[in-house]
């Protein structure tokens, strides 16, 4: 197990230095002077400053000195400075990833938690009514963007029918409550975990049919044991091991999503920082940003192959 | 059909198997209802001049932000522009967008799957390797990074789909192509000597169409989606061009959101339709093209 992990962060490394490489490279599609993220093309400014501004900025150096020196000193932590704010990106990550973390949480614990019940429920009650109901549901859940679940669920329920506040954090005003924090992450949450949920269900639904079709299945009914213990014990735990992957799989696109529901509902996660750092054009931001999720994401992948070699002994083999 | 027996009697028909497929898949009703939705969405995108009658653009300010009505189906905007009309409209760009960057992505994935799939070795493990390191970008945040850099606009739209959406097409092209080199007929026809170039073109890429063809279906809806998503972000398709995620992008005002549904509300129905069909379409050639399932 030890050195099946080891081996798994050894394969990630050069994937991370590859992820940095990309990420900085991003700048170098933006047509135009690399300084006019830095100064408005049409700012008055005498052309000797900018070339001064220019050298300072190190915008003058070629690409891979430029890239080593930001390799340098993201090793070290350091992610640069937003050109809009003048905050530490790390900083300003910092201040929102708590709101981002607390969303997608919520997110993939609702989404988890619903989509491999219905996913269940479904295979078991294969082709009934129920199993109808819950496919229609998951086929459009897979078809309707986030941002439009994300809009008409503002509509309906802040503003239509009032049952939760229109987006923001907390009410500005009043002092920290849970239930006015629940109140205002309950919906961002739900709609991120809307297509979340659509697509466990049919991962599980599947798999537990297959798993229902196995030998030990039928042997176990055969034995006259109950029904629930046989979908519990014996289909249910197997069926578990794909759906352990689907999770961690998941994370990319929970992160898009949070990114439109952020927007929406005006979450202060990172989300919207990304966004805000793409309006003003905010170079560090946008980097340090996508190089941020990128590393969540390998780690994401990293978690799910560990978690699976350990759930699944016959992958730590090969 | 239990009454057949291996012998071709004389009322049994032999189909090609491409007709077969047809067959198949007009007997797939989902499948069909997909189709007939999407023809009639594209039918409507490309007359869009004989089924409106007000030019998308124009600014008519005697009839800003009107409901619904006779003389205006889906209301009008702020600047009193028909928003029927722009639906229609907007239907062009979000088709033209999905099928063009999925034709670059289809492509890319060929080319780089294939070689990877049938040289093996260095080549297979450097584009491989960058596959998942592409693949560690969560979809949204790289695009709309990608997008911010490139600036917003059709071209730019089209490219950074296409661009960054090969990776998983890529995959199955490798998968397949490693199973097709082990088969006998390669063999046989590397025996032969016919040229490398050759045998990827005539004996291995035909073998992979099966997989292309449900994926760059599925792939135009996601590229609909996400054409729509970027633009209504505001990194795509730039105003005063209509695409239906720009259209929403208005609602992104809560003021707009609350008064003025009809503002948003069609443009997001025109996405899931068109999402829906295309994804049933999807689910059809793949059942229509898999000889085991039964149709």
């Amino acid at each position: 197990m030890g050195r099946y992990i080891l081996r798994r962060l050894l394969i990630a490394i050069p994937i991370l230095f590859a992820i940095t490489l990309i990420v900085f490279s991003i700048q170098l599609l933006s047509p135009g002077d690399p300084l006019n993220a830095y100064v408005p093309p049409d700012f008055p400014l005498p052309e000797a400053q900018r070339e001064a501004l220019r050298h300072q900025l190190g915008l003058d150096q070629p690409f891979f000195t430029r890239y080593g020196y930001w390799l340098k000193e993201t090793l070290q932590g350091n992610l640069g400075t937003s050109i809009r704010t003048h905050e530490t990106v790390v900083n300003s990550i910092r201040n929102r990833a708590p709101a981002t973390l607390l969303l997608m949480g919520t997110a993939l614990t609702i989404g988890t938690a619903l989509g491999v019940l219905f996913g269940v429920v479904a295979a078991v009650r294969q082709y009934s009514v129920l199993d109808g109901i819950l496919t229609v549901f998951a086929f459009l859940g897979i078809s309707t963007p986030v941002y439009l679940t994300g809009l008409l669920a503002l509509y309906i329920f802040a503003l239509r029918l009032g049952w939760l506040p229109a987006g923001g954090y907390s009410t500005p005003g009043q002092p920290f409550s849970l239930t006015d924090r629940l109140s205002h992450l309950i919906l961002p949450a739900a709609i991120i975990a809307v297509n979340y949920i659509a697509q466990t269900m049919r991962y599980t639904r599947s798999a537990m049919l297959e798993v229902l079709g196995q030998d030990y299945v039928r042997t176990a009914r055969a034995k006259g044991l109950d029904d629930r213990v046989v979908i519990a014990r014996h289909a249910f735990r197997n069926a578990l091991l794909p759906i352990v992957t689907l999770i961690g799989a998941s994370v990319p696109a929970l992160i898009g999503g949070a990114i439109f529901i952020e927007s929406i509902f005006g979450w202060p996660g990172v989300g919207r920082l990304l966004l805000s750092g793409v309006e003003a054009r905010d170079y560090p931001i946008i980097i340090g940003i996508t190089f941020m999720l990128a590393i969540v994401t390998l780690i994401a992948n990293l978690i799910t192959d560990v978690v699976y070699a350990f759930v699944d002994p016959r992958i730590r083999l090969d | 059909m239990s009454d057949r027996t291996d012998q071709l009697g004389p009322k049994d028909v032999v189909r090609s198997p491409a007709r077969e497929v047809i067959r198949r898949f007009m007997r797939h009703k989902l499948a069909m209802t997909g189709l007939i939705v999407f023809l009639v969405i594209t039918l409507m995108a490309v007359f869009a001049p004989v089924v409106t009658q007000y030019d998308p653009n124009q600014i008519d300010l005697r009839a800003r932000s009107q409901g619904p009505s006779l003389d205006h189906w889906f209301g009008t905007d702020r600047t009193g522009r028909d928003l029927y009309t722009r639906t229609v409209y907007a239907g062009r760009i979000s088709l033209l967008v999905g099928v063009l960057a999925v034709a670059i992505s289809v492509a890319l994935a060929l080319i780089l799957g294939s070689c990877a799939g049938f040289f093996g070795g260095k080549t297979d493990t450097v584009i491989m390797r960058f596959t998942d390191v592409m693949m560690t970008f969560p979809p949204v945040v790289i695009f709309v990074a990608v997008a911010a850099a490139a600036g917003p606009g059709l071209r730019n739209t089209i490219l950074v789909i296409g661009l960054l959406f090969w990776m998983i097409p890529c995959r199955l092209v490798r998968a397949k192509i490693l199973s097709v080199r082990e088969t006998e007929y390669i063999t046989a026809a590397r025996a032969i000597g016919v040229p490398t170039g050759r045998i990827v073109r005539v004996h291995a890429i035909p073998n992979v169409l099966d997989v292309i063809i449900v994926y760059a279906t599925l792939g135009i809806a996601n590229a609909i989606l996400l054409e729509a998503g970027l633009s209504f972000l505001g990194v795509g398709i730039q105003p005063p061009t209509s695409s239906w995620g720009n259209m929403l992008n208005v609602a992104r005002n809560i003021n707009i959101l609350e008064s003025e549904p009809w503002l948003w509300i069609p443009p997001g129905i025109a996405i899931v339709l068109t999402v829906l069909a295309v994804n049933l379409i999807g689910d059809g050639l793949r059942d229509a093209l898999d000889p085991r399932s039964r149709l």
